[in-house]
């Protein structure tokens, strides 16, 4: 993997810098860049900047909304393939396919990189009246205040790679028989936040540093590694949006591999955290399998880096 | 005979349900065809996906031995043997 020479201290840029557009009624394709400053790269990682996979799933899904005027409740990914990383200053294309059904939309995108397609996923998306739409989140849908779900005394100890800003563990609260239960933040300077929501694919994300710990604890060293999402089927997403300062609990039971291509079942929610994978299925807002290739070494930043 | 024939339905079907495949049928996956790079251009993300369905469908395990896997997972066919010779019950 190529890594920057200088990592991005301040990057506040969080749009791709978009070429050239065409578009018609159902499909767009636009030529663009991953701007160098980009507020993503600040923490993920330190020292070797890769674009998040939500990032990418969010500027489909907003350049969709500008030129297609595709803006649906999205409600799941089909199938999703991060097959190399974006990097700093990559140019790349993007394709994008719409089809509208009556109460569904359907969308289809590759992006590719020197005409090799780097990453590839089908997203399904409800049609929502206006009424219901601009609501911010789903009715009956409550933030959970933003109180801690644990003490620090019940904590488990673990290292994380990713820092301030794009850290969103906070501590693990739960690690045992290959499940590990994790509580995570929504920090209001995170740079996904606009008028102070984060858009749903930020649950891929979460899901991600899920997987990045219950990696590091299956290990026994309590270092989360650093978890690269390549894949994600029949993904379920909830709410339209994630609120600043939100408490949520992020659930990550291993199905397959150690490290490097590992398969866990993931899971997401709001208020107390879940005890069984029944309660997790029953009570999360977003859920799916994820396929990530977890790194067997701590990552070089891990050990110059506190827990706290 | 008739039952590896069946057996390779079975893996077709499988492999695009697995994978979630549009607009291909049992029809369109050719028994004794590439799966990877040329073929139905699977890669390696697939193949982890579909170990996992075999494993649950029929019981197998299957490795982490890169050599041995490119033979198993070389077409329908290699994987209806596999599943034949190592499935548990």
């Amino acid at each position: 993997m190529r890594v920057a020479s200088q990592p991005s201290a301040s990057g506040t840029r969080l749009e791709p810098d978009v070429a050239a557009v065409e578009c018609n009624a159902a499909s767009l394709r636009v030529e663009a860049r991953v701007p160098a400053d980009l507020a993503f790269f600040e923490g993920h990682f330190p020292g070797s900047p890769v674009l998040p996979g939500f990032v990418q799933l969010h500027w489909v899904a907003e350049l969709s909304r500008a030129r297609l005027s595709v803006d649906p409740l999205w409600t799941r990914i089909e199938v999703l393939k991060f097959r190399e990383p974006l990097l700093p200053g990559d140019a790349f294309s993007l394709q994008v396919e719409v089809e509208r059904g009556a109460a569904e939309v359907g969308l289809r995108f590759a992006l590719r990189r020197d005409a090799r397609t780097i990453s590839e996923g089908r997203l399904r998306g409800r049609e929502v009246g206006d009424s219901d739409g601009d609501s911010g989140s789903d009715a009956g849908d409550t933030v959970a205040p933003a109180r801690p779900l644990a003490s620090d005394a019940d904590a488990l100890p673990l290292r994380i790679p990713q820092q301030a800003p794009m850290r969103l563990l906070t501590r693990v609260l739960a690690h045992a028989e290959g499940v590990t239960l994790c509580e995570a933040r929504i920090g209001e300077s995170h740079p996904s936040l606009r008028s102070g929501r984060a858009p749903t694919w930020l649950a891929v994300e979460l899901l991600a540093q899920g997987m990045a710990a219950q990696g590091g604890l299956e290990l026994g060293d309590a270092i989360a590694r650093r978890a690269f999402v390549v894949g994600a089927r029949r993904m379920l997403l909830g709410p339209r949006d994630f609120a600043a300062g939100e408490t949520l609990w992020v659930r990550a039971e291993h199905a397959r591999g150690e490290t490097g291509l590992v398969v866990c079942d993931c899971a997401l929610g709001r208020g107390d955290p879940p005890g069984s994978a029944e309660r997790a299925t029953e009570r999360s807002l977003a859920r799916g399998r994820l396929l990530a290739f977890v790194e067997p070494d701590p990552p070089p930043a891990a050990s110059a880096t506190s827990s706290a | 005979m008739g039952d590896q024939v069946a057996l390779e339905t079975e893996i077709k079907r499988l492999i695009i349900e697995a994978l979630m495949l549009e607009d291909t049928s049992v029809e369109d996956i050719e028994t004794d065809a590439a799966l990877f790079d040329s073929g139905l251009g699977l890669d390696s993300i697939d193949a982890l996906e579909i170990a996992i369905a075999l494993e649950n469908s029929y019981g197998v395990t299957v490795e982490d031995d890169p050599e041995k896997n490119q033979q198993i997972f070389a077409s329908v066919a290699s994987l209806a043997r596999f599943v034949s010779e190592n499935r548990s019950g």
